[in-house]
């Protein structure tokens, strides 16, 4: 063969490995529990819930929103792209991680500063109050308490935001 | 013939990148290379290792902070203040504060994190709020006694929401640090951290908690992280339908009432008549929102005590 041939064969191969990632169009949820809305809009109705690590295909793009459709079961709304990353999040092993990652994956997930440090932090430290921390994340409102709020509050309306989603 | 070969490096990298943003990493791949045989040329041992260099390079800006990362430092952060300061646990203050959190944390350009904003209010009678990464949001309520109103209050939580948007806590933390903590992560390999390992990273994790809470704490952000949280802040309230000027207000009232000796905000903050003078271009035109009555009515029967 000849060596323009080779040459070619080189650049057609990364040019294809480069069309197949550009076209891929997913993104991994990036946080942990992950709001799909029936419309791009920040009260929006939530029609499901994904977890970190799952994966979406993006569908369309509107202001800082995306419409997505989830990898897992196919479930379509809009995410917020601030709650999205163009790269793999793996789990350690164990944890569940939607969108079926590779065992080598999963394996690699989890490092750096990850519950094993904090316990070991913990450990170790002083005057440390990690139980006032958990209950503090315990703090939910309800979508309706917000809604309810909002309104009478003479805020946003439910469904919408004062000046968002353009 | 050198120009060639330089071409065909690159085309390898070329197709290396797409397969490590997919998810490989590009060190295998190369490795997997072996005795590199590219468009008939044959790639030196040196050639190789530049290759692999630019990979491991790659790689290395790939492996930033997680959100989960985030998360774990900001619950650091958080357990450290919480440990020198008592949450007020009333139900009543817990949720209406997180209402007017989370009304605002919703329309900003970050409206969810890893574990989510959660607000609590601190049984402190200095003049403090802080954000630890992740979403944590603290106020005292000498900060709270600043507050003549509930757009006053938002003023003060987008601010701090700001903050977390724009990662200035994480950026408290030394590069330093990170790349040490990346190397032993990278030594890692697939296996969990062993022993030596787990103490290494724990001692970064450790030092990174105490750049973050001293940050907060003790010497502040810079007047131009401050400037940078007042201008989102100013976006966040806008869109949640709050009075943007309540943000001026605050400021005037806290310049009244800090000692400029104390160890509180007059310590880590830049001085409020700097911050007023930075916003007010930004708010000439801007009209008085409806509802300030009602949820001023709201705020006195709620935290009016406090």
């Amino acid at each position: 063969m000849g060596l323009r041939i080779q040459l070619v064969l080189v650049l057609v191969l990364s040019l294809a490995a480069t069309a197949v990632w550009a076209g891929q169009g997913w993104r991994s949820v990036a946080v942990r529990q992950g709001a799909v809305r029936v419309s791009p809009m920040p009260f929006g109705k939530i029609i499901a819930t994904l977890g970190y690590g799952e994966r979406v295909n993006v569908l369309a793009e509107q202001g800082l929103w995306f419409k997505v459709r989830d990898q897992r079961q196919g479930r379509e709304g809009w995410m917020h792209s601030a709650s999205l990353i163009a790269k793999p999040i793996t789990l350690k092993p164990g944890e569940r991680l939607g969108g079926g990652a590779s065992e080598d994956e999963l394996a690699l997930g989890g490092k750096g500063f990850n519950a094993q440090v904090e316990a070991e932090y913990k450990a170790r430290g002083k005057n440390l109050d990690y139980a006032s921390v958990d209950w503090m994340e315990r703090i939910q409102v309800s979508p309706e308490a917000m809604r309810e709020f909002l309104a009478k509050g003479g805020l946003q309306s439910p469904e919408g935001g004062a000046g968002h989603g353009k | 013939m050198a120009n060639k070969r330089t071409f065909l490096l690159a085309v390898v990298l070329l197709c290396a990148c797409p397969v490590l943003v997919a998810g490989c990493k590009t060190t295998d791949v190369i490795d997997g290379l072996g005795a590199v045989q590219v468009g008939g040329f044959r790639l030196s041992e040196s050639q190789v290792g530049a290759l692999k260099k630019t990979a491991v390079a790659l790689e290395k800006a790939f492996t930033d902070i997680t959100p989960e990362q985030e998360y774990y430092v900001g619950r650091a952060v958080g357990a450290t203040l919480l440990g020198k300061y008592q949450p007020r646990t009333d139900p009543q203050t817990v949720q209406y504060l997180n209402l007017v959190g989370q009304s605002l944390a919703r329309v900003s350009d970050m409206p969810e994190t890893y574990g989510g904003y959660h607000f609590v209010l601190l049984e402190d009678e200095g003049i403090n709020a802080f954000a630890a990464p992740g979403g944590l949001i603290f106020i005292s309520r000498g900060m709270l006694r600043c507050c003549k109103d509930e757009d006053t209050l938002a003023a003060v939580l987008a601010h701090e929401i700001a903050h977390i948007q724009l990662k200035h806590g994480l950026q408290a933390i030394k590069t330093s640090r990170l790349t040490s903590a990346f190397s032993i992560m990278a030594t890692e390999g697939a296996k969990q951290a062993g022993g030596v390992q787990l103490a290494q990273l724990t001692g970064i994790f450790e030092d990174s908690i105490h750049d973050v809470t001293a940050t907060l704490v003790n010497s502040g952000y810079s007047r131009a992280f401050e400037r940078e949280a007042d201008v989102a802040a100013l976006e966040i309230l806008g869109r949640a339908g709050y009075d943007q000027r309540a943000l001026v207000g605050m400021l005037g009232e806290m310049k009244q009432r800090l000692n400029p000796q104390g160890l509180d905000f007059a310590k880590t903050h830049p001085d409020p008549a700097d911050r007023m003078a930075d916003l007010a271009p930004q708010l000439a035109g801007v009209k008085t929102p409806t509802g300030m009555a009602l949820r001023q009515q709201r705020f006195q029967r709620l935290l009016g005590s406090i």
